[in-house]
Parts: C-alpha cells; structure tokens; sequence
C-alpha cells in the first residue's frame, strides 16, 4: 500500500467530523460580544494589576480558554467557563470539581517512562510532583448545527500540569466528557 | 442563506446556487485548495472545478452538510490537479509532507498497492477516526483532511508545535497497528 491512498481514500471520513474539526470557514472564531467581554475582562485586569494585584488573563492554552493559576480547580472552573469562548456553545455553566487521587495516581503511573514522556523532557520525579487529574461536573449547550459534541449535564476529567517556571497550574489534556451522575440526596 | 435553501437552488438549475455558495462557502474551499496547491491560480481554479462538480453532482445528490460536501469536492479536485502538477513537476507543499510522514503508517507492509479496494480502505478509515479522542481526531483531520501546516494547527489549537509533532507520530503509530490488525499491511 502507499500513503497516496490513504490520503486519498481519507475522503470517506464522516462529514460530521470534518465540521468538527474545522466548525467554521475562520476556524474557532470567536463570538463579537465574547471578544467584547474579553476586552473588558483585559481592561479590569489590567487595573487589578496597576493596583497592586497579580492577575492572569483567560487565554487558549493547550487547546482550552483556561486562566492558569496557583489553585488547580480554579483552573478547571476557568477551562469550563471558557467553553463559552468557542464560536459553537451557546452556555457554559460550572457546577464543582475535585482532584481524583486515584485517576491522578493512574495518570502518573502511565505517564512515568512513557514515550509521551520522553519527547516532552519529563521525567519521573517531574511527573510525580507537578501533574494531577481533576474531576469537574458542568452543564453546556452547544449549537448542534456547527458541532455534534455530546453536551447536557457532564462530567469530564482534567488532566492538569504545573509549569516549573511559574508554579502556576493549566490545562493539559482532558478525556471526552460522559453524562454526569445525578447528585445524591 | 441557509443550506437547505441553496441545496433546492441547486436542484431548480438556478445559477444562483453557484453566486450563494462561492459566497459562503468561498473561503473555506480556497483554504482546502491552498493547503494542497501551492500555486494560487492553481487553487482557485480547483474552486472554480468545485462549483462545477457541485452543479454536476445536485441533482441527484442532496447532502445534508453542504459545507463538507463542498469541501470533499475541492479536496478531490485539488489532489487530482496536484497529480497533474507532480507529472509537470510543480507539486509539493503541504501533500508532500503529509504523505512523508504517512510513509510510516505503510512501511513494512506487504500488501500490494492495487490489491487494496479504495472503498474498503476508506471504510476502515472511517471507522479509525471514529474510534480517535475529541482532540486528537482533530488535530489529525486538521492534518491530513485540511492539509494543515503544522504551525498553523498549533495556533488554531493553541499547541506547541512540538504537541502537535508529537500527537500527529502517536496518531500515525494507531493507524499503522489499525491497519495491521485490519490486514491491509
């Protein structure tokens, strides 16, 4: 076989995905009002800042709107209220979240000597210490006439990384969300 | 306007279905065109072919997402073009390393090239990216459907390049093993 014909038979592939990938002719373009919100997000940022305050901006890192902090689940909060930054959802409503100890144990016990690992420069004492899985519950809506993401009640998790330069926590991965569990009484 | 309503335009053998899509949908064919043709007026007359093939193929068909069936057309038109340009020795681009770095998927196999049933071949492909997490299908579509460049997938996904580098060799090693176990190879 040659690669030509993958390529060329990758003409099949599912239309929905294709959308999926690309939802717009701009790619993931932003809402006007939500660039609106995020220039008056930038402004009240900057006069926290001159006030004396550290204040980090909502940005996309990794593939998610997230606002990198010291406090890991402040973090998810930000990755799933940014949702709503995407030319596609319609709202994003954060519900809780909670570190998995026993997801992030998992995580880093893959993670350690992986090839992953390796091509990144991570090594295991790195991995022990700067990763953690979090667990968060949401409510999001999305147009389905730009995107057929599953959305309703969800629960996702997070696969977080602190950087070594800043100690500040973000968003680095994250498993396709399920249906959330009802709460208990 | 809406699909549905340029899809009927189309069907009626009005040439304002042409005028509407160019329109509409103008821009994100030029796009596909350009990642795999390097020559502008090479793309935009693969764009031209699309509102040609387009006209041919409605009636009978009747696509329930005109923006990827669109997009398949220039897809199809511009591979087929950059055939051409490879015979005149024009081609390169983005195609070519694309199918540079699916040489590795193939390597190895055994599987003679005509033996394989284009059909089947997408089928499997399909069912492939179907199996692919959110993120990582993509960042492959983005790839090897759009003909990215990789620098261009790492702004839209807000990814380093070598994030990227490094999900494109892990998704390329899947299909390799897909495609083993599907004996292809």
């Amino acid at each position: 076989m040659k690669s030509e014909q993958i390529l060329e038979a990758l003409d099949a592939v599912d239309d929905r995905w294709l959308q999926d990938a690309k939802p717009d002719a701009a790619g993931f373009a932003l809402k006007r009002n939500r660039l609106r919100a995020l220039a008056i997000a930038a402004a009240a940022a900057v006069i926290l800042l001159l006030s004396g305050f550290t204040v980090y901006k909502v940005g996309l890192v990794n593939g998610w709107w997230q606002r990198p902090s010291n406090d890991p689940l402040a973090v998810v909060q930000s990755a799933v209220e940014g949702e709503i930054n995407w030319d596609y959802t319609q709202s994003a409503s954060f519900e809780r979240a909670e570190i998995d100890e026993a997801e992030t144990a998992r995580w880093k016990s893959n993670l350690k000597g992986s090839e992953l690992a390796r091509s990144y420069g991570w090594s295991d004492d790195y991995i022990e210490h700067h990763f953690l899985v979090v667990r968060a519950v949401y409510t999001v809506q999305y147009d389905h006439t730009k995107t057929w993401e599953k959305d309703g009640r969800l629960e996702q998790l997070y696969f977080l990384r602190q950087d070594q330069e800043t100690n500040l926590w973000e968003v680095y991965e994250a498993m396709s969300p399920n249906e959330a569990p009802e709460p208990s009484e | 306007m809406e699909d549905e309503q340029i899809v009927a335009l189309y069907w009626a053998r009005s040439e304002r279905a042409i005028r509407e899509s160019m329109s509409k949908y103008g821009a994100y064919c030029q796009a596909i065109a350009c990642n795999i043709l390097s020559f502008r007026s090479d793309a935009e007359e693969a764009v031209n072919d699309t509102w040609l093939g387009a006209w041919n193929a409605m009636p009978p068909a009747q696509p329930a997402i005109l923006r990827t069936f669109l997009g398949k057309i220039t897809r199809r038109v511009s591979l087929k073009r950059l055939r051409d340009l490879y015979r005149e020795k024009r081609g390169g681009g983005q195609v070519a390393l694309a199918l540079e770095e699916l040489d590795e998927c193939v390597s190895g196999g055994s599987t003679p090239e005509q033996a394989v049933s284009e059909k089947e071949l997408g089928e499997a492909l399909r069912r492939f990216v179907d199996g692919l997490p959110q993120t990582e299908r993509r960042v492959f579509l983005c790839r090897y459907w759009y003909l990215e460049p990789i620098t261009a997938i790492s702004q839209r996904f807000g990814f380093r390049e070598s994030k990227v580098k490094s999900m494109l060799s892990r998704s390329r090693k899947k299909l390799q093993a897909y495609l083993r176990k599907e004996n292809y190879l």
